[in-house]
């Protein structure tokens, strides 16, 4: 027996000594870039775990959190992506995101290759999603979902380098639900996952009262599995948490644009998480040369400087682990020369979209996608579409003009919707002339809903979610995503490719189809109507058909037709013994006159 | 039904006695629906109004907009040097709009077809609220540069410039804010209606161009005109295109924040007076009334704000009135409050407008008449055109019975002449596309030709088509016709009762009097009268008289408003000259007096 305790002991030791020498590390990025009377601040959380991905992996976690394990393995989860927004981004004031997320939530994910029943598991997925961040993920059924075969890419070991290639789509899906609305109620659960929750490190500035101060908002949950290296010898896998901020100027200082962590954030920084590897802050400096000149304070930063896709970016590198202070401290831009001039030089994204509806009235309209190509050489991208079913899109009205000539996609994948199941998926694979504005437009029928489908505040109208655009841009202007190869936000310093990858996401629309009037006068007239079916429905059955009295022999259902065949028999019997009691009497005429017999019942 | 299809039942007493009576029912149901409306003023029939749309909380914010200062710099730096430019101030505006941080767009559009080409530019800028730009309220100003002979609108130019900055600060928007100039006053805004949408409403001779940016489904849309700083009174409209109206809510809301923030407020030039005497109110709550069915009939909109109704965007002009000097004024500051405090309820509106009505009579700034009320004047029009049809229907049946003739009436021969009459009608229709091929003289001679050579044909047709056809035939005509008439002012007074009930005033007395019973010379006139045109020209030399000081000639006016109305189809897509032409003109046409030796024939039977 004590022996038995010393082998349990010795087990246990092991146990912990593996958990122990655990490779996982954790890394805190933020990354400051002013823009245009805005500025933007995007928090990355990253936590990375080199290990074998395999299923009882998250049975015991270090610093991945574990109920967000818990539903990757229990839903054989492959990769998946979640993203919950406020706001739109403004591709043509604010350029690129790092990570692009449309207004609402969102979610997709891949399953394990030989996952079975994938719907039913998505559902679940969705369903245990919902709970973890506290969202309506549970509204995600097959009516909103797609699996897109070309848009979305595998981004960890599965990636694939062209985006022509299968994207194993059968194991993919995809849903938005662009009502959704954002809150800190969504904060909480997610600022839970990190290792240092809130009390430590740069997690500490999500400050409720002050993130929601802003015009745009978006928490993003981002897991795959990795390689660690170029050969894909070691593998591990990967969560992201980003929050992505977008504050305004006017708004938050009157335009005065010195800023400063405290003001954005309403607190200082405080001492770095422990549990991190890097804790980083990078602030974009690249317009110290070009417009007035400000100083950052404190001054103890490096300056990277980033080459990339030909394009040259300055960036101020604070390692908040080295910073020495022992209590809270800020990091403020100061303008030598006063607050800036008005002046702005923008220069616009290359290629950006708007997204309307046209016609009106609730009969048939149309969507009408405009895409904006700025470059001087062809670009590429991929269009999709999820379109709801309640409005019936007509593939043949599918029109692609570019500058007024038509062009034609290189590749259409089109899954028609059906009615109350699943929705109208549009897929276009098309090369933008240079300098030219594209527009995708298809005609719709609006259609007519149950009543009980009708959601709360009915006349508020249906949304149809934001189409979604890759583009494949030669050039990195205004471009700040992370290499798919990488993982944290700072290798994509002078991270030079052959081309850049951008996925672009355009407004959601409101669609406002017939709506009954759900007040109390509509009401008293459906109550009226039905009153008036039920007593008109007998009246007229009595006014307008004809009685005929039938046969007991054409009785029919399942009871009936073997007891009145019974009867016949008793009949018959019967009248064969008059029969034969009294053999002058014809008995063929009472026999064979049903109607007499009727009567008698 | 079986009151209809079953042959006894047009024996019964009560039926013997409508037939026989039918004249003075009729002219009883005339005069009802008269008194009836009359009624409608009164306020012991018509009720207060009130705010369906609990969301709209309207004046529960405070607002704090002060904006007499920058809105007077604005105004006198637009006087001083901006008005004197014949075109939109594009550069001028936009640099206002960037100084407030608010991203500026232009919109270009054309106008052309026969009458010549324009082109115009409309300048809009948008405040991005806190949402996903997938709704939007618009404030618009139509721009009127010093030469422009309207009123000028500058001073509301200057409070949207103004109210721009103020909004542009503010971070409890949940919807973004359009704030829109428009050039070439009603065109410029169909222009950009249009592009929002991505339509076309009318035959395509505006083109409408492209928009840069928009701001998701527009809510509600309000267009301000001040024409001075010094404002008397701050006048709501109403009527739009094909006499649509706002929501009463929306109307509701603009009244009510103009008297919680003092602003004298009218509707129809009339302010409120309280605590008349009820015959005065009376006589006062008519007069508001009668001026709304007028400014709604001819289904031309009273300002910018009718083009927007639709587009299923409820939308009322505040037009603010010069002060004459003496009296108490409403300053630009005030207009400013009234602004924000509409936007700020709007903004809190989580549906559309739908809760309340679509179809009113305001009786008063703050009474009004529903349909439910308004709707039995029509009707008892519209009953008396379908009794002296049945009466007459029922008259030649029994005639028909009596002399024993072939009961089955053959209606081929009336078919034949209602298809006629339709093809006058569609003809006439074409009359604006004729015009537009049309190259001689100027617009206004060649519509009025057109017009007037349609008009003959009109007339002429039937007097020598008809002819050809039995008695028989033109007694079920003129009940068909009466049927059709009755059918039709049902139809149009769904959407426009204004006119319906206006036009039915005038022709259904008419039509009953038509039957060719006796005097047919008497007869003859009658119907020349109620001949579209000539209604026309009766109305136009009645607000010529009204006016007086007009100095074009009566069949210059006539031109100018046919023309306008070809133009409203053309630009707009305004539906009433086509309704005229392919329904009026063509039941008209069925109303043709029969030739002499019909007429005894008819005028026999009837007796």
């Amino acid at each position: 027996m004590d022996y038995f305790f010393v082998l349990y002991f010795i087990f246990l030791i092991r146990v912990f000594k593996t958990s122990a020498i655990k490779k996982d590390e954790y890394h805190e990025e933020l990354f400051i870039k002013p823009l245009d009377g805005f500025i933007y601040s995007y928090f990355q959380f990253t936590t990375i775990w080199e290990t074998p991905f395999k299923n009882d992996l998250f049975d015991h976690c270090h610093l991945f959190p574990r109920p967000m394990g818990e539903i990757i393995q229990r839903h054989n989860v492959q990769e998946l992506h979640l993203s919950l927004t406020k706001g739109i981004w403004r591709y043509n004031a604010w350029g690129y995101p790092v990570k692009s997320a449309p207004p609402g939530a969102e979610v997709w994910a891949w399953f394990k290759p030989n996952t079975t029943n994938i719907d039913a598991k998505w559902r679940e997925l969705t369903g245990a999603l919902s709970g973890l961040l506290c969202a309506s993920l549970n509204f995600i059924d097959s009516q909103n979902t797609i699996s897109p075969r070309i848009s979305l890419r595998p981004e960890g070991i599965e990636a694939k380098p062209s985006h022509l290639e299968p994207n194993s789509h059968e194991r993919l899906r995809y849903s938005s639900l662009p009502r959704e609305i954002v809150c800190t109620e969504n904060l909480t659960p997610w600022k839970k996952l990190l290792p240092c929750n809130l009390k430590r490190g740069l997690s500490t500035l999500l400050n409720s009262d002050n993130i929601y101060n802003t015009v745009y908002h978006s928490l993003g949950v981002h897991f795959r599995p990795i390689c660690l290296d170029k050969l894909c010898s070691r593998k591990g896998i990967e969560l992201v948490q980003t929050v992505s901020l977008v504050y305004d100027y006017v708004i938050i200082s009157d335009n005065d644009p010195q800023w400063s962590i405290l003001r954005l954030f309403g607190q200082g920084l405080g001492k770095a998480c422990p549990l991190a590897k890097t804790a980083n802050i990078y602030i974009d400096i690249t317009s110290n040369q070009t417009g007035t000149s400000f100083t950052l304070k404190p001054s103890n930063y490096k300056v990277l400087t980033s080459t990339r896709g030909g394009q040259t970016t300055k960036l101020a590198a604070f390692d908040t682990k080295a910073m020495g202070y022992a209590g809270l401290y800020n990091i403020e831009m100061r303008f030598s020369k006063g607050p800036l001039s008005v002046v702005r030089n923008r220069v616009p994204p290359i290629v950006s979209a708007e997204r309307s509806l046209t016609g009106y009235g609730q009969e048939f309209g149309g969507i009408k996608t405009s895409i904006k190509n700025r470059y001087r050489a062809p670009i590429k991208i991929i269009l999709l579409e999820a379109i709801p079913w309640y409005v019936s899109v007509y593939l043949h009205t599918l029109k692609v003009f570019s500058n007024g000539i038509d062009l034609k996609p290189i590749k259409r994948v089109f899954h028609p919707g059906r009615e109350r199941e699943r929705p109208h998926q549009l897929e276009l694979v098309l090369e933008l002339p240079p300098k030219s504005v594209t527009t995708v437009s298809i005609q719709f029928d609006y259609t007519f809903l149950k009543w009980l489908e009708y959601p709360p505040d009915a006349h508020h109208g249906f949304y149809a979610g934001g189409s979604s655009i890759t583009a494949f841009l030669p050039v990195a202007r205004n471009y700040t995503g992370v290499p798919i190869q990488y993982s944290l936000f700072s290798s994509s310093i002078n991270a030079s490719e052959r081309g850049y990858v951008v996925r672009l996401t355009t407004e959601t629309l409101i669609i406002s189809l017939a709506t009954p009037d759900f007040s109390m006068p509509y009401n008293v007239i459906c109550l009226a109507c039905t009153v008036v079916a039920l007593a008109f429905g007998p009246l007229h059955n009595i006014t307008t058909k004809r009685f005929v009295v039938s046969s007991e022999k054409e009785k029919k259902g399942l009871l009936r037709s073997p007891i009145s065949y019974l009867i016949d028999q008793v009949k018959k019997l019967r009248t064969n013994r008059n029969a034969s009691e009294d053999s002058t009497q014809n008995l063929s005429t009472n026999e064979n006159d049903p109607k007499e017999s009727s009567t008698e019942k | 039904m079986a009151l209809l299809t079953d042959p006894s039942g047009l024996k019964g007493k009560p039926f013997k006695i409508l037939v026989k009576r039918h004249k003075l029912v009729c002219f009883l149901l005339y005069v009802m629906s008269i008194i009836w409306f009359l009624c409608l003023a009164s306020d012991q029939i018509n009720s207060a109004t009130y705010l369906s749309e609990n969301a709209l909380l309207p004046g529960l914010v405070v607002v704090g907009s002060d904006l007499q200062k920058d809105a007077k710099a604005i105004l006198r730096e637009m006087e001083d040097y901006v008005l004197d430019g014949e075109s939109i101030p594009e550069d001028w505006l936009r640099e206002k709009f960037t100084l407030a941080f608010v991203e500026s767009f232009v919109h270009n559009f054309t106008l052309s077809g026969s009458f010549g080409t324009y082109s115009g530019k409309n300048i809009y800028g948008i405040i991005r609220g806190g949402g996903a730009s997938n709704e939007a309220i618009v404030l618009s100003v139509p721009y009127r540069s010093r030469n422009n002979p309207a009123e000028t609108t500058a001073p509301g130019l200057a409070v949207m410039l103004a109210i721009t900055q103020y909004f542009r600060k503010q971070k409890y928007w949940a919807k973004d804010i359009i704030m829109l100039v428009t050039e070439h006053e009603q065109v410029g805004m169909q222009a950009w209606l249009e592009a929002y949408h991505g339509v076309s409403c009318g035959t395509g001779v505006l083109q409408s161009g492209e928009l840069e940016a928009r701001g998701g489904a527009i809510q509600a849309a309000i267009n301000l005109e001040l024409h001075s700083d010094f404002i008397k009174y701050v006048d709501v409209k109403v009527s739009g295109l094909n006499g649509q109206l706002p929501n009463l809510d929306l109307v509701n809301l603009v009244l009510r924040i103009c008297s919680k923030e003092r602003v004298r407020h009218t509707f129809a030039n009339k302010e409120k007076i309280h605590n008349l005497p009820s015959y005065e109110q009376w006589q006062h709550s008519l007069e508001i009334m009668t001026s709304m069915l007028l400014a709604q009939a001819p289904g031309v909109p009273d300002g910018n704000h009718g083009l927007f109704h639709r587009f299923g965007i409820e939308s009322v002009t505040m037009e603010g009135h010069a002060s004459n000097g003496n009296g108490p004024y409403v300053t630009l500051h005030h207009v400013g409050r009234v602004i924000e405090g509409l936007f700020r309820s709007i903004n809190n509106l989580l549906e559309r407008f739908h809760q309340s009505y679509f179809f009113y009579i305001m009786t008063d700034t703050d009474r009004f008449a529903s349909i439910g009320l308004y709707m039995p004047c029509n009707g008892m029009l519209i009953a008396a055109l379908f009794i002296r049809a049945f009466s007459l229907y029922v008259d030649m049946r029994l005639e028909r019975e009596d002399a024993s003739q072939d009961v089955d009436p053959n209606i081929a021969g009336t078919c034949t002449m209602f298809l006629i009459a339709h093809a006058i009608g569609f003809m006439a229709d074409a009359g604006s596309n004729i015009v537009s091929v049309l190259t001689f003289a100027n617009s206004r001679i060649r519509t009025m030709a057109v017009y007037s050579v349609l008009s003959a044909f009109s007339f002429i047709i039937p007097l020598l088509v008809f002819p050809r056809f039995k008695g028989k035939d033109w007694s079920m005509l003129h009940i068909l016709s009466l049927v059709y008439l009755g059918t039709l002012l049902m139809c149009v007074g769904m959407s426009n009762f204004s006119f319906a009930y206006l036009t039915g005033l005038v022709i259904t007395p008419i039509s009953l009097l038509l039957y060719p019973a006796s005097k047919r010379h008497w007869k003859f006139i009658l119907w020349i009268l109620i001949h579209p045109l000539v209604l026309l020209l009766i109305v136009v030399s009645s607000v010529k008289l009204y006016r007086g000081f007009d100095t074009v000639s009566i069949v210059e006016a006539l031109a100018n408003s046919l023309l306008l109305a070809s133009l409203d189809y053309q630009i707009y897509g305004s539906g009433m000259l086509r309704m005229v032409c392919v329904a009026y003109l063509s039941v008209w046409v069925t109303f043709a007096p029969p030739p002499k030796d019909r007429h005894n024939i008819m005028k026999k039977k009837i007796n």
